[in-house]
């Protein structure tokens, strides 16, 4: 009997298993638990946050809140058929853009809420930085929120990393409570500079509070949230105005929130390459020019004062640095006139460019180094002009808020006795708003607030605008994977 | 103690002593017989052949020569018997010299089938296991095992997704299981999973089994799902070294171009189009006349093209060992300008026999493939590739420079001119692969032999990309280089017993074992531009601008560890019986679910060995078999089961780049394997003294617990998670069938058919997902969808229903602010308006049916094959119908068809819509629809190929000469005006939804060759 021992120790070597083989090892992520315990590793979070939060300004600024509008059209390159169907409000459910959009915010959310769900807990950290984190983790959130309100209307609020399969949409009341409660906190928390360019502080906090309630047409709020901005004494114009988004110029004093740029960025969140699409057809420039084109309307352009620096001319062979390409010297030697070519029917690529983010000399390929802009002073003197118009009618203040503007850009001053209404002054800040803010993401917007989105599109031609696409329908697949939705009205 | 030690005296001694007493018995009156046993086939001695007295222990085998000797009387009848060959009994009578010239018996040959762990006789087959012997290979310049097997095993769906030298095989064995995990094949070369199939010389190859049902391939437990292809190679025989060269030489032609619009044809139609749209004359007709034709874009960047490959093989064995050495060398230059691959092949198989109770093998291959190329792929726009751009380019340009010598471009259309594409874009790609494994089988008593077997699978790729100043996007870089290194090491470790005995009519055979093996894989990946200069290309990235480099590395590790078992029992040589389980284990599930266990079992009644077939000569082979097996996918993604977070999405702040980290995942620690289950019923049947043979199976297989994305809202802040849900069904008939028809003495004529049927369905899926949108091309929107009662990823779209008239009701139809020349979108639901709602399942990637017919005639030495396979019932979604129709910007160059035969006012029967204003009616996914879903069926003339056996007078120096013509690709015949270079390609590469952009063109391929045996 003894000899078939040796084949049962055999038999069982070959069945035994060891447990540690089949232990899953981890060599390039890591393990919650550790990590958010860190500095390192909660930072690295909220610059994950910033990194999401930074919208894609082609589909957010241009995509969404220009085609629609009336400043500015697209034409050519692989991206003419999807800016057509947003100028010609034809827009479905299922048009990618609105997917990605929608995503890409949830996503910052997530990893705000990643961070905020966490960061009591972590011993790591002083007091001071978990508030100041804190702060800027609410900041983004609420800037993400308000990104998506724009577009959406009232969406679900997610506050904690828990999953939640189907939440609701919020009611505007309580979507309202929460953007004020969470950037009034978040405005209490950030100091009014940070050490990192980039990083979010008070003020940016109080000025998108400050837009938020404009556009919810909250005015009393708006205009003392504004005021609060100013009376932080840390902004002021950029004297300088065709330089504001020169390269040499990050950082002034005008600017209250960028997504900073460099040009060496791996990634389009990164880096800024709006400055391709704005390049007119053959011109003559060693950097990457796309087939897409980005242009203003030449009445438009015509509609700036003679003297409004706002309106001077790009043309460095001849030493200008303005915002706006109007005439130029082809790579053939041709000069073409951008204001005056006769328009050929179809290929319409003849417009004036706006290039108010100057070209960066050290671009790399298609990658810029300017930042991207987000809240700047311009728009709080603007934004409470015209909210102490809708609570007085046309008043002083108003008018002096308004004049900073037209002075830095050395148009001529507006005059309180040439607005005999509310209306008049109003109409008049939406013409000042698109002189200053163009090619900014502000232009849909501004059109909703003051009512004439449709009614503008209507007067372009635009017939399939109908006064539902005030917002736009909440993506398809997000209806589709969470049956608890309820679609935008209309769609 | 004592009493052990007597046992085995009487165990081995008695045994012993007897044979002594017998043999000195027998040796009364005998005379010794001597002679020399050689092939019939080749004339080679054959050593250890066996020479057995019948009725007797006494016998011998032929030495390395062939000789033997033996004691026999002259009424002794003497049996010699080798493995391969037919056996033959002769009576000695008063002859003392024998010498024999044996025949190969190819049934016998045939006999033993690779069944993974382990052999089993054709016969006692139980399960669906189709083999595929070297002779009946697809012929032609194949590059890739799979090519050999295409349209030849029933069952087995093979297609070429790209054509490009070193281009991607596809092959799905009984449909695709799977709806979000792998559905790829497990390839088994030698024993050693995971094999590359590109990474070694089809001539090395003896035979290719493939295991089609789960109870044939449950011993690969949960890497079986969909099949299992086990490649076995060539290995020596005991004699003289064999060395065999074998060589062709082709020419290469693309099989059909894409008709395009001509230069004038292109400034017409753009012309006309901005008219009609109330916009201005673009071009007069002088201007279009004197473009004439313009530039064919194809034409330029395509070429004729030379394919060579060169096969020189040694095989041949002493008295206790047997090698084999295969060395190849194979250059395909591609029919697209600056493509090509060269690929080197040595193996060495080597069998060592020291002793009759052990022998060794062991198996080294080493491959090197070189892939030169250019930019390819799906991009449409700024990074189309050189055969989309060489479609859409404007034809009006050619590849000439500007006045600063650059390649022209349209600029208002954002694709590089073909040529700068090509020239501007250099890619080389290079895999080494070393498989080396190792094995002794050790007959530890009688029956029972245990084998431990080593094995490693060691690759390193590297891929070089090198843009230049010739393009737009290369200038702007100023040059832009990118090195991808990856390496992967598997390792594995068996341990087999195997016990085989019989007991009266009762034979059993039992292996048992236990496999460990790990899976190791890193890779760097780095990145410069902004360079020196360019004549350094990736080879100096340092010269790059430092704020442009980017770097990346990364490194995964998985194992698995199983056990398994099998019994294989006949009773009578007629009742089969076959059981099989496995039970594996893997990292990559959580603790609770770490191991599943797969078993099978089926059984075999061979009809014709009973009685009652006795009286009938028709069936001379009849067996008849069932089978059960589960089989699993663990294909899932490492991690998947636990929460992380990775580095990534790092930000700008305070002027540099900050690194970020993000949660990887929602973890979903119940993550199951994904369960096959199949039944299988077949019919093996031969008649006629198997002229005519055959085999027909039925099958049925569910497959539970999909491995499945669940999209999740992305109010969660992802996209998806990992969940086990729903059930696949794929059900089928494979039928194969052999037929001699002429079996004349100088002419022969025989058939080869497979055909098979297949049904893939949805059965079920969860009531939150009840329809998976998904899978965009290119600028075009989703175009597949997953759903109950449907096959997976059918194509979903529009129903297009003619084209609006002048004179019809538009502004009462569903699309109000159509204009005349609009497509009608079929309005499904009948609401009166045109969403996404009105989509319908517009085909499916399944054939329906798909069969390979070979026709092989001989005359004298002349033999002549003929091959055709064909795929029926099978749609693909034309991304290029899709740009034409509907393209990202007008300017782009169109398929003829659609523009040539487009609606106008005169011309109001028009095929297609007037591509005025088109935009109003191609946002994103209504891009799909039945214009651009098309009929991807296909017959093919695969292969002809007329060899000639070269007789020889002298043989000195050759032994054998064959030279060959063939012709590749000769004719595919489509349905109706199928748009793309192959429907058979999938620019979706391997996976199951299909596509057709731009593809790799096929080509049809002319080659002489010759085989040379020398002596």
């Amino acid at each position: 009997m003894k000899n078939i021992y040796p084949y049962i120790v055999t038999f069982l070597l070959l069945f035994s298993s060891c447990s540690d083989f089949l232990e899953e090892e981890v060599y390039t992520q890591y393990d919650p638990e550790v990590f958010l315990q860190t500095e390192a590793g909660i930072n690295a979070v909220i610059v994950a946050t910033y990194f999401q939060s930074r919208p894609g300004y082609r589909e957010a600024w241009f995509t969404f809140s220009e085609w629609p509008c009336d400043i500015m059209l697209e034409r050519g390159g692989g991206y003419a058929a999807p800016a057509a169907t947003f100028a010609n409000f034809n827009w479905s459910v299922s048009n990618s853009f609105f997917r990605n959009v929608w995503r890409d915010s949830y996503v910052a959310i997530r990893n705000a809420n990643s961070l905020l769900d966490e960061i009591d807990n972590v011993s790591a950290l002083s007091a001071d930085k978990v508030s100041v984190l804190k702060g800027e983790a609410s900041f983004l959130r609420a800037y993400n929120y308000i990104f998506l309100h724009d577009f959406f209307g009232p969406v679900p609020l997610i506050t904690t990393g828990e999953l939640d399969l189907e939440p609701v949409k919020a009611s505007q009341d309580a979507f309202s409570a929460f953007i004020e409660q969470e950037l009034l906190s978040a405005a209490n928390a950030l100091p009014v500079s940070q050490e990192l360019y980039g990083k979010a502080t008070k003020g940016a906090a109080l000025a998108l509070l400050g837009r938020y309630y404009l556009n919810t047409k909250q005015w009393q709020k708006s205009a003392d949230i504004y005021e609060q901005v100013m009376s932080l004494g840390a902004y002021s114009l950029f004297a300088n105005v065709e330089g504001l988004f020169a390269i040499e110029n990050e950082g002034n004093s005008e600017m209250i929130f960028v997504f900073p740029s460099v040009s060496s960025g791996t990634n389009s969140r990164q880096w800024w390459n709006y400055t391709p699409h704005a390049y007119p057809v053959g011109y003559n420039t060693g950097q990457v020019n796309y087939g897409a084109q980005f242009q203003l309307w030449r009445w438009f352009v015509n509609s700036f004062d003679v003297n409004d620096r706002r309106a001077s001319e790009y043309d460095p062979p001849n030493g200008k640095f303005g915002w706006i390409i109007k005439k130029y010297v082809n790579k053939g030697g041709e000069t073409v006139d951008l204001m005056n070519d006769p328009i050929v029917a179809g290929v319409e690529k003849l417009y004036p460019r706006p290039v108010k983010f100057i070209p960066d000399p050290n671009a790399i390929g298609q990658r810029h180094g300017n930042d991207m802009p987000i809240l700047r002073y311009a728009e709080v003197l603007v934004g409470r002009a015209e909210a102490l118009n809708e609570l007085q009618g046309p008043n002083q203040e108003s008018i002096d808020l308004l004049n900073i503007i037209r002075n830095r850009a050395e148009a001529p001053e507006y005059v309180l006795a040439d607005f005999p209404s509310k209306e008049a002054l109003r109409d008049q800040i939406l013409v000042e708003r698109g002189l200053e803010f163009h090619a900014e993401g502000q232009r849909r917007r501004d059109l909703i607030r003051h009512g004439t989105f449709i009614s503008s599109a209507l007067s372009r031609g635009k017939t399939n605008a109908q006064p539902h696409h005030v917002l736009y329908p909440i993506p398809q697949e997000e209806m589709d994977s969470n049956p608890s939705l309820e679609q935008n009205a209309g769609y | 103690m004592k009493k052990t030690k007597l046992k085995l005296l009487k165990k081995w001694l008695v045994p012993f002593y007897l044979i002594v007493l017998f043999s000195s018995m027998g040796a009364y009156g005998q005379s010794t017989i001597t002679g020399t046993i050689s092939s019939a086939d080749d004339g080679q001695p054959i050593p250890g052949a066996n020479i057995v007295v019948q009725g007797t222990n006494n016998g011998t085998s032929s030495d390395f020569d062939g000789n033997y000797i033996i004691e026999a009387g002259s009424d002794d009848v003497l049996i010699f018997s080798y493995l391969g060959y037919k056996t033959v009994t002769l009576t000695i009578g008063n002859q003392t010299e024998i010498n024999l010239s044996m025949e190969v018996d190819a049934q016998q040959l045939d006999a033993v089938v690779v069944v993974g762990y382990g052999t089993q006789k054709k016969g006692d087959l139980t399960g669906a296991v189709t083999r595929v012997d070297s002779e009946d290979f697809v012929k032609g310049a194949n590059t890739n095992a799979l090519q050999l097997l295409n349209g030849k095993a029933s069952g087995v769906h093979i297609s070429q997704s790209s054509s490009a030298p070193g281009g991607a095989m596809d092959i799905k064995i009984r449909g695709a299981s799977s709806i979000n995990a792998s559905n790829d094949v497990l390839v088994v070369i030698d024993g050693l999973p995971g094999g590359s199939l590109t990474a070694l010389s089809p001539d090395d190859i003896a035979s290719i089994e493939v295991l089609k049902d789960a109870s044939a391939s449950a011993i690969y437990g949960s890497r079986a799902a969909n099949g299992v292809v086990l490649i076995t190679t060539k290995k020596g025989k005991k004699g003289k070294m064999q060395i065999t060269y074998e060589s062709y030489i082709g020419l290469q032609t693309v099989t059909n171009t894409i008709d395009v619009l001509n230069g004038g044809e292109y400034l017409k139609v753009l012309s006309d189009i901005n008219v009609e749209s109330g916009g201005d004359v673009l071009s007069t007709p002088a201007e279009i006349a004197s473009i004439g034709k313009g530039f064919d874009w194809q034409d330029i960047i395509l070429r004729d093209s030379y394919i060579q490959n060169h096969q020189l093989s040694m095989s041949g064995g002493g008295e206790n060992s047997t090698y084999y050495v295969g060395l190849n060398f194979l250059k395909n230059d591609g029919v697209l300008l600056e493509t090509g691959e060269n690929k080197y092949n040595a193996r060495l198989n080597y069998t060592l026999t020291p002793s009759d109770k052990v022998d060794v093998n062991i198996n080294l291959s080493i491959n090197r493939s070189e892939i030169d190329g250019t930019l390819l792929g799906r991009g449409t726009n700024e990074g189309a590739g050189a055969i989309a751009a060489s479609l859409l380019f404007d034809p009006s340009l050619g590849p000439d420079f500007d006045s600063e010598g650059f390649y022209v471009r349209n600029p208002l259309v954002a694709i590089e001119n073909p040529m700068a594409i090509v020239l501007g874009n250099d890619r080389f790609d290079v895999t080494n692969t070393a498989y080396i494994s190792g094995s002794v089988n050790y007959e530890v008593i009688e029956g029972l032999t245990a084998t431990a077997r080593m094995g490693a699978n060691i690759e390193n790729f590297r891929s070089d990309v090198f843009e230049n100043n010739k393009t737009e996007r290369g200038r702007g870089l100023n040059g832009s280089a990118q090195i991808r290194s990856n390496d992967r090491i598997y390792w594995i470790s068996e341990f087999l017993a195997s016990y085989e005995r019989s007991f009266g009519e009762h034979d059993f055979k039992l292996l048992v074992g236990t496999t460990y093996e790990k899976n190791n894989t890193r890779f760097i990946l780095n990145s410069a531009s902004d360079f020196l200069s360019e004549v350094t290309t990736t080879n100096l990235l340092q010269s790059g601008n430092p704020e442009t480099y980017t770097v990346a590395s990364g490194k995964t590790v998985n194992t698995l560890q199983s056990a398994l078992g099998r019994l294989n029992y006949t009773f009578k040589d007629k009742y089969l019986l076959t059981a099989s389980v496995r039970r594996d284990g893997t990292s990559r599930f959580s603790e609770k679910n770490k191991y599943a266990i797969f078993p099978s079992v089926s059984v075999g009644w061979k009809i014709s060995s009973e009685p009652f077939m006795e009286n009938q000569d028709f069936f001379n082979q009849l067996k008849l078999r069932v089978g059960y097996g589960e089989i699993g996918n663990q294909g899932i993604n490492n991690f998947e089961t636990i929460n992380t977070f990775t580095a990534g999405s790092s930000a700008v702040l305070g002027g540099s780049i900050v690194s970020g980290a993000i949660p990887a995942r929602i973890a979903n620690p119940d993550l199951v394997w994904e369960t096959t289950k199949e039944t299988n019923i077949g019919l093996d049947f031969g008649f006629a003294n198997s002229r005519f043979s055959g085999s027909i199976d039925l099958y049925d297989r569910n497959t539970f617990d999909q491995l499945f994305s669940k999209p999740v809202p992305y109010t969660t802040g992802f996209s998806l998670v990992r969940v086990n849900f729903g059930q696949v069904n794929n059900k089928g008939v494979d039928f194969a069938f052999n037929s001699r028809n002429i079996n004349g003495k100088n002419f022969t004529w025989d058939t080869n058919v497979v055909f098979s049927v297949l049904k893939n369905e949805v059965i079920e899926l969860p009531t939150f997902a009840q329809q998976i949108v998904s899978g965009g091309f290119g600028f075009s929107g989703n175009y597949i969808v997953t759903r109950e009662g449907a096959p997976i990823s059918s194509f979903y779209g529009y129903e297009m229903n003619g084209i609006f008239q002048v004179g019809d009701d538009i502004a009462n139809s569903a699309q109000p602010t159509a204009l005349p020349g609009h497509p009608i979108f079929a309005d499904q639901n009948g609401d009166n308006k045109i969403d996404a709602t009105d989509r319908i399942i517009l085909g499916d990637p399944f054939a329906d049916y798909t069969f390979g017919i070979t026709n092989s005639f001989t005359y004298k030495d002349f033999s002549l094959n003929v091959y055709a396979y064909g795929v029926q019932g099978i749609q693909n979604f034309s991304n290029l119908a899709a740009e034409s129709l509907y393209p990202i910007n007008k300017e782009r160059n169109h398929v003829a068809v659609h523009y040539l035969d487009r609606w106008t006012v005169d011309n109001p029967t028009a095929q297609f819509p007037s591509g005025v204003n088109y935009t109003s009616y191609s946002d994103g996914e209504n891009k799909v629809n039945s214009f651009t879903v098309q009929d991807a069926s296909f017959i093919r003339l695969k292969n002809v190929t007329l060899n000639y056996k070269v007789p020889l007078k002298n043989t000195k120096f050759i032994k054998g000469a064959n030279i060959y013509v063939s012709g590749e690709n000769l004719l595919t015949i489509t349905k109706g005006d199928y748009i793309g270079y192959d429907p058979d390609g999938n620019s979706d590469g391997p996976g199951i939804s299909r596509a057709d952009f731009a593809n790799y063109p096929l080509a049809t391929m002319y080659r002489v060759g010759l085989k040379l045996d020398f002596n």
